[in-house]
């Protein structure tokens, strides 16, 4: 049995509508938003996530890649399954993002079926 | 100025009829007059050479320094001759001599008609049978060299408006990707939203619940015109790039024709899944692959009446796995057959509930083909259905 600490989603989401989307089809999962590095940095800190929910079209200094690639470099959160979303449609957005060490793929609009079948693969892991 | 010299200055017709005397004076004083032959000039041991003269100006339009003899009741001596191709008349020139030739030229210059023009402007860069060969040969230089730089100049001006298309086109393109990127991402939200909303149809009219199926289907339908121009804008790009998995192509296709499957029961079609193979494990971009087959069978579907059957096959030759897609719908004309991998081009076959069309989606279906090095094709008769075939190298 996984803890009910792992269960937690860490969601790196700018977009006030892309959040909004997610609390709506994560019911009932224990959900922690971020908008940015900093934030990212500090939610880490505050508690143990079993996935993170990466948007790849982060506004700011770093995008969601360059955040993925830190995080698979740092040891204390390299273990963390990321899935990244994204509005690009762009295959050469899906090699990058596995490249960088993302174990799932989803693109915008999301599809409710799709995001909680991925999110319980990447739990069970 | 009144010229008095001996000459004749003569039109014939492209038959050698004499149809117009300019000029016409000689040692005996008889004329030539008009109606005659050029050939009845001449005696009978010249004709072979009179006629060399002829073909050569019609072959080159202009031709000079003959030395023709004339028929004994004009003159004993031989005239040079020298004739040009104008529209559709032969305008000929005889002179006692060369240099006469030039003095007679322009002497007759008074009559300064279109004609004697030309007749100097040729004479420059003619000349007759003895001097043809050093002649014909620079001319021939000069006029390469003239219609080489010409070319080069050509060559040049379609370099730079091809760079300049070219950078059209990138623009277009980049264009096209933003512009299909900001739109995609709203429409992807009122998708989503309105999903939640029909989630709570409990709470809603009848009529509400209608008018939200339409949003839906109709934001649905933007997002895939929209996502389409993005794979056109990034396949032009050149972005087409394969994530390509080992997979069992048997069970993908078979799960493929299973989804499809639900779209099909709302007009009763029935899609049956034939196959010899039990598996095959091939290399592909299974996503792609999905946007392929998706796309045939909706296609399948849309343009198929209710009640009826598609068939989606696969078998595999030595090299290839061969995927058709059989319906038993309108059929496509022949001679439309060319425009369905064009984009933006839809045939004149209507789909058959009103589903709509983004004109685009066989286009990168057949990107994604070539891409996976497959080829795709339609067969199809009019009433009696269309065929798509998929042939994919089973060794990529």
């Amino acid at each position: 049995m996984k803890s009910v600490s792992n269960k937690k989603i860490l969601i790196v989401e700018d977009e006030e509508e892309s959040q909004k989307i997610f609390r709506r089809m994560l019911v009932g999962y224990d959900l922690s938003f971020c908008v940015s590095e900093m934030t990212l940095m500090e939610k880490l800190r505050e508690s143990e996530y079993g996935v993170i929910l990466m948007d790849i079209g982060l506004a700011g200094s770093k995008d969601g890649l360059m955040l993925i690639r830190e995080l698979k470099s740092t040891p204390k959160y390299s273990s963390i399954p990321i899935i990244s979303v994204t509005s690009r449609v762009y295959s050469k957005q899906r090699i990058l993002a596995t490249e960088a060490g993302a174990a799932a793929y989803l693109t915008k609009p999301i599809s409710k079926t799709l995001l909680i079948e991925t999110i319980e693969k990447c739990l069970i892991q | 100025m009144i010229y008095t010299d001996k000459g004749l200055l003569i039109t014939c017709e492209l038959d050698g009829r004499i149809n117009m005397v300019h000029y016409s004076k000689f040692e005996s004083g008889e004329t030539v007059t008009n109606g005659k032959l050029f050939v009845e000039l001449f005696n009978q041991e010249s004709i072979g050479k009179v006629l060399d003269f002829i073909v050569e100006i019609k072959k080159r339009s202009a031709s000079f320094g003959w030395e023709l003899f004339l028929k004994p009741e004009f003159s004993l001596e031989p005239y040079y001759f020298g004739g040009v191709l104008i529209d559709d008349s032969i305008t000929i020139l005889a002179s006692k001599n060369k240099v006469d030739f030039n003095k007679f030229l322009s002497g007759i210059a008074q009559m300064n008609n279109e004609q004697i023009n030309k007749i100097r402007a040729l004479e420059k860069v003619q000349t007759g049978p003895e001097e043809s060969k050093i002649d014909k040969s620079s001319y021939l230089f000069d006029e390469i060299s003239r219609l080489n730089n010409e070319l080069v100049n050509t060559q040049r001006e379609l370099t730079k408006k091809n760079i300049e298309l070219a950078e059209l086109n990138t623009l277009k393109n980049q264009f096209l990707g933003m512009a299909a990127h900001d739109l995609r991402n709203p429409l992807g939200f009122i998708y989503n939203f309105v999903e939640f909303i029909e989630e709570e149809r409990e709470n809603l009219s009848q009529e509400q619940i209608e008018f939200i199926g339409q949003i839906k289907s109709l934001s649905k339908f933007l997002l895939n015109l929209v996502t389409d121009l993005l794979d056109v804008s990034s396949i032009e790009a050149g972005e087409i790039n394969l994530i390509l998995e080992q997979i069992d192509l048997i069970y993908f296709i078979d799960q493929n024709v299973k989804r499809n499957r639900f779209l099909a029961q709302k007009k009763n079609i029935t899609i049956n899944f034939t196959t010899n193979c039990e598996n095959l494990m091939m290399q592909i971009d299974k996503n792609k692959i999905e946007q392929v087959m998706t796309n045939l069978i909706t296609n399948a579907i849309k343009f198929s009446q209710a009640n009826t059957i598609i068939n989606v096959g696969l078998k595999l030759d030595e090299t290839n796995v061969i995927i058709s897609v059989t319906d038993q719908g309108q059929g496509i004309d022949k001679e439309e057959l060319n425009l369905l991998f064009k984009p933006f081009k839809k045939t004149s076959t209507k789909s058959t509930a009103g589903e709509k069309s983004t004109g685009l989606g066989l286009f990168i279906v057949k990107r994604i083909v070539e891409a996976h090095n497959g080829k795709i094709w339609a067969e199809s008769e009019l009433t009696k259905g269309s065929t798509f075939i998929v042939s994919l190298p089973i060794h990529i």
